[in-house]
């Protein structure tokens, strides 16, 4: 079986709302592909998808869930106004895949892995 | 009714907040309950919650109210509460490598989902928060850095513990190294170990 991988560029990430945009991120993870963000989640983006997850693990199907990692944090406040101004990104990269076929996470603050496959 | 919540912003605003809620996070199979119950009983006499190998046996948030500690001199009045495991993935086949029958793994792992959803809702209630970690594994997972973020970004006091560091595999270094800015005590809630350095840390979030 491929690995499908689906990057998400933070143009098409800021139109959508963010329940629309976990609601892309879970629908494209339950269909076995691996989800790269170009513009990271926010700690309360994070936090909702961790509670979605676990009410779509719920309704049961064989869903059972997500592996997670995210490279650089969040920056707030008026540093980030004023990256964002500048044409910056205030939120690091983040990948989400399906948990059956993620097979390790690798991570260090400036370098991630992911290794996918049955 | 008015008052009540006048008088308690007014008891917050100067200190002098009569309990306070602390919270004990973390990821699945810390160790969590297990601290729990080692400070019931060190400070009530008697454990709070249910303590078991197979992944959450915590499915609902434990409380115990007005637990009483006397730390250096200073009194001090928690509600303890026990949260189920954060995690992303729960997979009822887990359980049944226990001895588990299926029906029953499903219905573990259907509570297991609605726990984590209700650990995560209290992320914004509780006064301050223990993040406890297993020394024995790496600290920097997602989990832990979401918990540790959402916490921040309310200001609510975090103590990081790392706990297990009676078994030989735990470096409780590393998750010092992973998370500078916060406070990290090493402790084995199982033996009890280091637990009045605990106790004095908590002492000193209190407000």
């Amino acid at each position: 079986m491929g690995v499908e991988i689906e990057f998400l560029s933070s143009k098409s990430l800021d139109k959508l709302a963010p329940e629309r945009k976990l609601a892309v991120i879970i629908e494209a993870v339950k269909h076995n592909k691996i989800i790269v963000l170009e513009e990271g989640l926010t700690r309360e983006e994070e936090r909702e998808l961790f509670s979605r997850v676990m009410h779509e693990i719920g309704k049961g199907g064989g869903f059972t869930g997500i592996e997670i990692v995210g490279l650089g944090g969040e920056v707030d406040g008026v540093r980030a106004g004023l990256i964002k101004m500048l044409g910056g990104k205030t939120k690091g990269l983040t990948v989400v895949g399906p948990e059956k076929l993620v097979r390790e996470i690798k991570r260090n603050p400036e370098k991630i892995g992911f290794a996918a496959g049955k | 009714m008015p008052f009540k919540r006048f008088f308690s912003w007014l008891n917050g605003l100067f200190g002098r907040r009569e309990t306070f809620s602390l919270g004990i996070y973390g990821n699945v199979n810390t160790g969590k309950s297990t601290l729990a119950n080692r400070i019931s009983v060190d400070w009530t006499g008697e454990p709070m919650s249910e303590v078991s190998e197979i992944p959450h046996e915590t499915r609902e948030v434990k409380k115990k109210e007005r637990v009483i500690l006397h730390v250096n001199g200073k009194k001090i009045t928690i509600n303890l509460l026990d949260m189920p495991g954060i995690t992303t993935k729960v997979d009822y086949r887990e359980f049944l490598q226990y001895g588990m029958k299926a029906d029953k793994a499903q219905q573990r792992a259907k509570e297991a989902t609605k726990g984590v959803i209700e650990a995560i809702k209290w992320l914004e209630h509780v006064d301050a928060a223990m993040v406890v970690m297993d020394a024995c594994d790496d600290p920097y997972t997602q989990v832990n850095i979401t918990i540790l973020g959402n916490l921040e970004a309310r200001k609510i006091p975090v103590i990081i513990v790392a706990n297990k560091i009676d078994k030989k595999s735990a470096k409780p270094e590393r998750i010092k190294e992973a998370f500078p800015q916060h406070s990290v005590v090493n402790i084995s809630a199982l033996k009890g170990e280091n637990m009045t350095q605990l106790y004095e840390e908590i002492a000193r979030h209190a407000r």
